[in-house]
């Protein structure tokens, strides 16, 4: 997915990169790692080029989506072969380390080609923090985890973004980012829909206008009893499905039963029409 | 870091299904060869000639050594991009120039493992005095070289696209194979004609077209030799140097 027109700068903290699958959170992740050259702009990493540029990689830890381990190899000799790429004076202290810290320590020995995806992804981590780099790139990190090894992988991260490194992460679901992260940048579509504080982002998506797609028994009956509600903008008919747009997603939510019962109509169906993380993300980026 | 990248690289290329295929296929010229030893036309001057042609010649530096080159020289590093493993190795601070560099010996050093003793083997056993001539060593120094630059040029197509087995293919089989015998002069850009070379340096004997057919000295393999191995180098290198991994499609 292409990229275009997107600029902004990463303190240390954690970040979070935000949007939908195809959005090109990887483009900007691989950018930023130095696997792919910017057709136009540039991408400094410590006020130097990323692009072409291996010395980096001393600075950088980068944890891919794609499964980047060798199968015919344990995960003790994953982040001893990454320790003793990077030069490092103590690689077997520094991989055992990396280990501990993404908890693999019981399956370290075992191969990988018998790990399951979530123990994979943490052989990548260790291999990634083994040289215990300032900036640390997650392309989503959380994919194939489990709830426990989601909780434990959210300490680890905060722990180190706490201890003043620059943590980026990619994720589409939004409470992945939304535990993790004070800020987020958020990308759809190849573009930056917005960028700042999680709580701001939050309450924009939230205070947006929604749509519902409503079926009772007399449409026309709840029609004029919703439209009178100061938070309902917009009915409309089709066949005999209705269409409701609210400004206020909770007092719609909480009114509508009784609503329902007070105009005499039995309720068939009421669903959330654009509750998609796509429009979520459409919607920030119109703004 | 040295150790680590050969390591790595022999780990993922000494696969034990890549290297017992590899093993019989090369086996093949050693069995035809003994079978030929104690055939009733063995010792026949003419029997011999043809047998050792087909081998070696044919069987060995037209076919085997090339596709055996083409394996381990497209895995070297062309697997590890398709597997998506160069990404650890991408990102590290290792010169692009050292990854190259080990590739290609990695490479060249197991197939020439395979494709040397084979070579040597085959002509050891068809011809009555393989050693007095220097026939078996010129033969195994040719299989060397040729296995060296085979490998090299493999490893470096693999930086350069995505379809270097295909395009491996065409040069062994398209390039070297016709091409060089239709326009004589095409054997300027062959390997097989600089591996050759080598072998004739030490060979003494007059009538060794039997087993191979030398067109250049050992001079013009020396600098054969160098240009084929100095491409490779630089141009495996500026295109691991430029090498970009996106999004999966």
């Amino acid at each position: 997915m292409a990229v275009n027109d997107i600029s902004f700068e990463l303190e240390s903290g954690i970040t979070g990169l935000l949007g939908p699958n195809g959005a090109g959170k990887s483009t900007l992740l691989h950018m930023m790692a130095g696997l792919l050259e910017p057709s136009s702009g540039e991408v400094l990493v410590n006020g130097e080029s990323a692009w072409k540029n291996t010395g980096m990689y001393s600075h950088i830890g980068l944890v891919p989506e794609r499964d980047v381990t060798y199968p015919f190899l344990s995960a003790w000799e994953y982040a001893l072969a990454s320790a003793r790429l990077h030069q490092l004076p103590q690689p077997e202290v520094a991989a055992q380390t990396a280990i501990d810290m993404v908890d693999l320590g019981d399956a370290m020995h075992r191969k990988m080609s018998g790990y399951s995806k979530g123990m994979r992804q943490r052989a990548k981590i260790a291999a990634a923090l083994v040289h215990d780099p300032d900036i640390l790139i997650l392309d989503e990190p959380f994919n194939g985890t489990d709830p426990r090894q989601r909780l434990q992988m959210n300490t680890m991260l905060k722990e180190l973004g706490d201890s003043g490194r620059t943590i980026v992460f990619s994720s589409h679901i939004l409470e992945d980012v939304e535990d993790l992260a004070e800020d987020v940048l958020v990308v759809i579509g190849g573009r930056l829909g917005a960028a700042g504080n999680f709580r701001q982002i939050r309450r924009l998506m939230t205070s947006r206008p929604h749509a519902f797609t409503v079926r009772s028994s007399n449409n026309r009956a709840l029609a004029a009893a919703l439209i009178d509600r100061p938070y309902v903008t917009l009915v409309s008919f089709d066949s005999d499905v209705m269409e409701v747009q609210t400004t206020d997603f909770g007092a719609f939510t909480e009114s509508i039963a009784p609503l329902v019962r007070s105009s005499g109509v039995a309720l068939q169906e009421l669903q959330p029409a654009d509750d998609s993380l796509e429009s979520v993300f459409a919607y920030l980026v119109a703004r | 870091m040295n150790n680590v990248l050969i390591s790595l690289t022999a780990r993922q290329l000494l696969g034990r299904r890549r290297t017992l295929v590899i093993g019989l296929l090369l086996a093949l010229p050693i069995l035809i060869a003994v079978i030929y030893r104690f055939s009733d036309e063995a010792g026949s001057g003419e029997a011999t000639e043809e047998i050792a042609l087909g081998l070696v010649s044919i069987m060995i530096f037209t076919l085997l050594l090339p596709l055996v080159a083409l394996v381990f020289g497209t895995a070297s590093l062309g697997a590890e991009i398709e597997d998506d493993t160069a990404v650890f190795l991408l990102t590290k601070p290792i010169e692009r120039w050292r990854i190259i560099v080990i590739k290609i010996g990695v490479a060249s050093v197991a197939a020439a493992l395979f494709v040397v003793p084979a070579t040597m083997a085959t002509t050891w056993i068809i011809h009555e005095s393989p050693t007095a001539d220097g026939l078996m060593l010129g033969l195994g120094l040719g299989a060397l070289v040729a296995s060296v630059l085979y490998c090299a040029a493999f490893v470096a197509l693999s930086a350069v696209t995505s379809r270097a087995l295909i395009f491996g293919l065409v040069y062994v089989f398209v390039w070297e194979t016709f091409a060089t015998r239709i326009f004589e002069s095409l054997r300027w850009v062959s390997i097989r004609e600089y591996a050759y070379g080598w072998s004739d340096a030490i060979i003494s004997i007059n009538d060794n077209g039997v087993f191979y057919d030398p067109h250049f000295g050992v001079t013009t393999a020396i600098v054969g030799t160098m240009v084929v191995l100095a491409a490779a180098c630089a141009g495996g290198t500026r295109a691991l140097t430029r090498f970009e991994i996106g999004e999966r499609a």
